[in-house]
């Protein structure tokens, strides 16, 4: 199997929660490192009243998790 | 009227390559500056620079009756067509009594867009509910045993024409009967809705 490494990637992924227990996933490419807790939840503050639930509107109340997701995408030749 | 919101951030990392992020279900009640707000307290957590944040609201036409003026063109006095919101109601005051006479109902709209309104194809009613409901002195409380009675979904179309037909009748009673024509949320008709009763033509047109 041949394969070429195309990129890798870096995401800061946030999982917000909204009233209606009903979660969306935001996510940001190249996140600085060591990100507190404090620098996630002033974020999280400047949400609310801005974000809704992409179902039935739902209020947004916090930011639940956040990770660092890290990877290579690599292609498979197919010729 | 039903308005989504959602903010776009123009940013370049490091590299310097240029990327968008787009941020869905956003309030339409939130001010540009909670909004910018939100955008640079994203794109702290980042290392790339935040150059551009834009709005962006889309709203849905809104069904009511403002949008069309009908203009009631009635051939043989079949009755009294009116119109409600999304909701056109026709009463026919008269049936045939056999089946023989049975009505057939065939409802054409053309669909178009008016330049003041910039209608998107994707605002067009994708489906249509015709009800055939006993009117108030029916003996017959089954709406199917009114006249008959066809529930139908109309496939999206484009532009410019299109059209459905009723089925086929279950039974001809003389008892009054209503149309009910309910256009989900958005639709808009632009032009003519017929329909006949025993051939004969009654041709309504919406401006």
């Amino acid at each position: 199997m041949s394969t070429t490494t195309i990129s890798t990637f870096n995401n800061l992924k946030m999982v917000a929660a909204f009233s209606d227990e009903d979660d969306r996933t935001i996510t940001l490419p190249n996140p600085k490192p060591s990100l507190t807790k404090s620098e996630i939840d002033a974020v999280g503050a400047l949400a609310v009243g801005v974000l809704i639930g992409d179902k039935y509107g739902a209020a947004f109340t916090r930011i639940k998790t956040a990770s660092y997701v890290e990877g290579t995408i690599t292609n498979i030749a197919l010729d | 009227m039903s308005e989504s919101v959602s903010f776009t951030m123009s940013v370049t990392d490091q590299a310097d390559k240029k990327m968008t992020r787009s941020i869905t279900d956003v309030d339409p009640s939130a001010t540009d500056s909670q909004i910018v707000a939100l955008a640079e307290g994203l794109n702290s957590l980042t290392t790339n620079t935040l150059s551009n944040i834009s709005r962006v609201a889309k709203k849905d036409l809104d069904p009511t009756i403002t949008y069309y003026d009908p203009i009631w063109d009635f051939g043989n006095d079949l009755g009294v067509l009116t119109v409600d919101g999304n909701t056109i109601t026709a009463t026919i005051a008269q049936l045939p009594t056999t089946l023989d006479d049975a009505i057939m109902v065939e409802l054409k709209a053309k669909i178009g867009t008016t330049p003041n309104l910039n209608i998107p194809t994707s605002q067009i009613f994708k489906t249509i509910k015709v009800e055939f409901v006993p009117g108030a002195d029916a003996q017959y409380t089954d709406q199917k045993e009114c006249c008959f009675g066809a529930l139908f979904a109309y496939n999206e179309i484009s532009s410019p024409v299109g059209y459905f037909n009723v089925l086929k009748p279950y039974a001809a009673y003389d008892q009054p009967c209503t149309i009910k024509i309910t256009l989900p949320a958005g639709s808009f008709i632009v032009n003519t809705t017929t329909y006949y009763y025993n051939e004969s033509v009654v041709t309504v047109n919406f401006v």
